[in-house]
């Protein structure tokens, strides 16, 4: 008996290609599964590909602004066309900076 | 890319509780895993049957007979399963008793004896084991609680009241004996078919249909799905993982 085999499974992690996304995809990765990773930023999206497929891990990079709807819909479209089907998905991406709240604009 | 982290080869983990339901399923999750498991209960022959269970998977099994509301009796409880596995890593605070009845009518021996059955004997345990996951270079603690400390129920009051202990007990342990690599952490179960709780046959608990239609997931829990879980929480794989609550209830807390 197998615990937590993902193989066969295809996981989306947006804001995979750094970071915490970046572990939570290897993690994903020792466990079967085959990853797509999402970001902005195509220069650390190459390298993170490059990094999980010198693991063995079979990966892929898709570009994206998770804040549009098309941009999103083109992402997981692409992943299901290349990787064959979604089953999981990490909403990891995540924009931060410290600022006042009365210096905060609505925009 | 095989992962170890959740290798428990090597580890001994004492299962209170784990001659029968919910705790032997949680044996059998830390066995298939690797580890060496020593169940804990009061009936004798459950025990036994128990370990067959489980050396029929092929685990290293030991049956260590023990009253958890006593002092002396959990003592010698740990020294026995020290002695025979040569360590302890791994504690799940599983055993427990339960019954409905209106606080007012409930005397104080009545509470006295299950608050001692059912969080006294949590302190019991886990003072009783500090030493040897000390002696180790740390520990994993798992009190296995219940998702009435996030709901309420007024025939279950002193339940409540114990499991409720259990939750702050698990956070202020954690918070203590971090330095010492030990990570405490509860797992709070919702509807389970165990004998305690059944939700088939002749002495199938009557709500169980009505919980499994309130339930986001449309079923009752089984032993078994508590393998994944109880082997992350007793494995590498939750070293950063101290002091949390965990509801495993198949979203049921979330809808009544």
């Amino acid at each position: 008996m197998k615990f937590f085999d993902l193989s066969g499974k295809v996981a989306i992690i947006t804001g995979g290609n750094g970071g915490l996304g970046l572990g939570i995809a290897k993690g994903l990765a020792k466990e079967g599964c085959a990853v797509s990773l999402v970001g902005r930023n195509q220069d650390k999206i190459d390298k993170a590909v490059a990094e999980m497929e010198a693991l063995g891990a079979k990966a892929i990079g898709v570009q994206c602004d998770v804040s549009k709807e098309d941009d999103v819909n083109r992402m997981v479209e692409e992943t299901a066309k290349q990787l064959g089907r979604v089953d999981i998905l990490f909403n990891n991406a995540a924009i931060s900076w410290g600022i006042a709240p009365e210096k905060m604009t609505l925009e | 890319m095989n992962n170890t982290k959740f290798d428990l080869t090597g580890k001994v983990a004492i299962i209170t509780g784990g001659n029968g339901g919910l705790g032997l399923g949680i044996a059998k999750g830390l066995a298939i895993a690797g580890a060496k498991v020593a169940v804990v209960g009061r009936n004798q022959e459950k025990l036994d049957n128990a370990v067959k269970e489980l050396e029929a998977m092929g685990a290293d099994a030991l049956g260590v007979s023990c009253d958890v509301g006593s002092e002396d009796d959990v003592n010698r409880m740990v020294a026995t399963t020290a002695e025979h596995f040569g360590r302890i890593d791994i504690l799940f605070n599983n055993a427990a008793i339960s019954w409905g009845i209106p606080a007012e009518d409930m005397t104080l021996d009545q509470w006295n004896n299950f608050i001692v059955n059912n969080l006294t004997s949590c302190f019991l345990t886990c003072k009783a084991v500090f030493p040897h996951m000390v002696e180790a270079g740390g520990g994993k603690i798992i009190n296995v609680g219940s998702i009435i400390t996030k709901l309420g129920f007024g025939k279950l009051v002193h339940y409540a009241a114990a499991k409720g202990g259990m939750d702050h007990m698990t956070q202020s342990l954690a918070q203590g004996w971090g330095k010492h690599n030990i990570h405490v952490n509860a797992l709070l179960p919702g509807l389970v078919d165990t004998e305690m709780m059944p939700c088939e046959g002749p002495n199938k608990v009557p709500l169980v249909d009505v919980i499994v239609k309130k339930t986001p997931v449309g079923k009752y829990g089984v032993p078994e799905d508590f393998y994944g879980i109880s082997v992350m929480l007793a494995s590498e794989s939750s070293d950063f993982i101290t002091g949390s609550i965990i509801v495993m209830d198949g979203g049921l807390s979330l809808a009544i």
